[in-house]
């Protein structure tokens, strides 16, 4: 069964085509990579795939519905989340505030108003934020920022999970730490789309991997085919492995 | 546990003072409250479009729409009071909508210069229909209450305590997560969820609103207006102001900003004879540099979830 298929996906600006006519499909329940080089497009993918961009050309079909032209919130309430490579917290808020929100407005039909506070402390004690519950954003590392991001997409009950190098800029030891969050939301049903420059979680979680170069699908397999494929090693690891490990 | 009874405190004396204060005072001091009380409303009027990241000069225009659509149906259809009221209010929903919804692709300065050109439209047509509005002669309207300022401060302190009511709403509801993470990250609120449109139409609606029943009352309570009075830009600057140096997204804040400002503003026209204007905007000056968050900016943030 396939949760998501993008056809012929176009995005430039102004002279940059971002997205150049990407189409693939995700099978429900899998975890599916997407690697490349920097500028590649994958967060412009990501940001057309949740409603924040008009997209130029194609179209996006979310189980079995077309959904090219519904706005971000309603995207949300189909199931569809995601983290920001670029973490977006609310500074005005707590933590623990921060994921009510996203129960609030985006889990509005499986969470009723009085059971939102307890909804929201599950979901900190999942990702392993509760001690920070009452701190502001401003008072976080960056991988509680992370997973502050992760839990937030996880509150509105997503189908689909879009995370964008979560793993960027944390040490080994917390990359283990997300690494196994990530396998066990997955193995709750949700189905994963991983945006990672960081190749050994690539490699241990994806059971397939997207290439993307210029915003095109450059090539697509398990992670060994990928990684012996001589474009990529031109476009991407041979320029990038060294630096980004 | 002691700020907290003492924040009671002071807001059951605020109360009982704005209650008893006609009763105790002269005609000048009720005049002085009343329009400290209709700025009172146009700053957390203001502010209510703040909350949702608006930065708007509409206010202005509400504010005469709601003076002519009052004044007019009271006059020219007959309306009673209330009725006139309620088709300003009417009016202005529809307005303010419309007008939301075509500025919805706007924001920061852009927002400010839509919003500032609907006023000067408004002022226009205000001006080019003296058929209906009397056009630069303005209209009059009978005193309202006869006259009896009592009944006038009752009444605009009623709307103030409407709008006191709507903003500790918008304070403590969803709709607080709603702002505040409409502030921060517009893009990230819809992503989890939130209706970004609805909800920034309806702080700029709910703001059009209280701009509009203060224009409704300042016409019946001054009796006369003209364009270049109700569509006076002053007006909307005015309940910016306020509400910045009382303190933005809310409630005391603008209500403090606007009482404070009106009594040093008072003041300084009848204590100094020349030029009181100028030390006033050194104040205002004075106030944005050493209190950017305003008067009651140092209070602690509300918690959605305790
Ligand atoms: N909002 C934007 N405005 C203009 N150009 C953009 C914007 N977002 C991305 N780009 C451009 O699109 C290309 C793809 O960027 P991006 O999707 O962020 O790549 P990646 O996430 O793969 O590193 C880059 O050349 C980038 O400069
Ligand atoms: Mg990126």
């Amino acid at each position: 069964m396939e949760i998501l298929k993008i056809e012929n996906l176009k995005k430039r600006f102004g002279g940059v085509k971002a997205v150049d006519g990407l189409s693939f499909s995700v099978r429900e329940g899998e975890i599916l990579g997407i690697i490349g080089p920097n500028g590649a497009g994958k967060s412009t993918l990501f940001n057309l795939l949740c409603g924040l961009m008009p997209l130029d050309a194609g179209r996006i079909t979310f189980s079995g519905e077309d959904i090219t032209s519904l706005s971000p919130h309603k995207r949300c309430h189909m199931g569809i989340g995601r983290t920001f490579q670029i973490c977006q917290p609310f500074k005005e808020l707590t933590v623990l505030d921060n994921v009510a929100i996203a129960a609030v407005f985006g889990n509005s039909k499986t969470v009723r108003p009085w059971v939102v506070k307890k909804y929201s402390e599950e979901i900190l004690e999942k990702v392993g934020l509760s001690i920070k519950k009452d701190l502001y954003p401003a008072h976080l590392t960056t991988p509680d920022l992370k997973l502050l991001e992760i839990a937030r997409a996880l509150a509105t009950s997503p189908k689909l999970l879009l995370l964008d190098e979560v793993m960027a800029g944390l040490l080994p030891g917390e990359c283990d730490r997300i690494l196994k969050l990530i396998r066990c939301i997955n193995r709750e049903g949700i189905t994963v789309i991983l945006v990672e420059h960081v190749m050994r979680v690539v490699r241990e979680l994806c059971e397939r991997v997207i290439v993307m170069n210029y915003g095109q699908k450059l090539c697509e397999g398990c992670y060994e085919d990928v990684a012996g494929d001589k474009r990529v090693i031109e476009a991407y690891l041979g320029r990038e492995e060294t630096g980004a490990q | 546990m002691k700020n907290f009874k003492l924040k009671y405190v002071i807001v059951a004396a605020a109360i009982i003072l704005a209650g008893i204060f006609p009763f105790i005072t002269g005609e000048y001091y009720r005049h002085l409250g009343i329009l400290t009380l209709m700025y009172a409303v146009l700053a957390l009027s203001w502010d209510f479009a703040a909350r949702a990241e608006l930065v708007s000069f509409a206010h202005t225009g509400f504010f005469g729409l709601g003076a002519y659509t009052s004044a007019l149906t009271f006059l020219k259809l007959g309306f009673p009071l209330y009725l006139s009221f309620a088709a300003a209010v009417l009016l202005t929903i529809v307005v303010a909508i419309a007008l939301g919804y075509l500025t919805l692709r706007l924001s920061g300065i852009y927002f400010a210069i839509a919003t500032l050109a609907f006023s000067e439209v408004l002022l226009v047509v205000a001006l080019q229909l003296p058929n209906v509005t009397g056009g630069a002669m303005g209209i009059s309207v009978p005193s309202l209450f006869g006259g009896m300022r009592v009944y006038s401060y009752c009444l605009i302190l009623g709307i103030l305590a409407l709008a006191v009511v709507v903003s500790i709403y918008l304070e403590r509801s969803h709709y607080h997560l709603a702002f505040s993470a409409m502030r921060t990250s517009p893009g990230a609120a819809s992503v989890l969820g939130v209706n970004t449109v609805r909800y920034r139409l309806a702080s700029f609606t709910l703001s059009a609103i209280f701009s509009c029943l203060a224009g409704a009352f300042y016409v019946h309570y001054t009796t006369t207006t003209i364009p270049y009075e109700a569509f006076s830009l002053t007006i909307g600057v005015a309940s910016m102001v306020m509400a910045v140096l009382g303190g933005l997204y809310s409630t005391a804040g603008p209500v403090l900003g606007a009482i404070v400002l009106k009594i040093i503003e008072e003041y300084m026209r009848v204590t100094i004879p020349y030029g009181y204007m100028i030390i006033y905007g050194l104040i205002l000056v004075a106030g944005i540099l050493f209190l950017p968050k305003g008067l009651v900016g140092v209070q602690k943030k509300w918690k959605f979830l305790k």
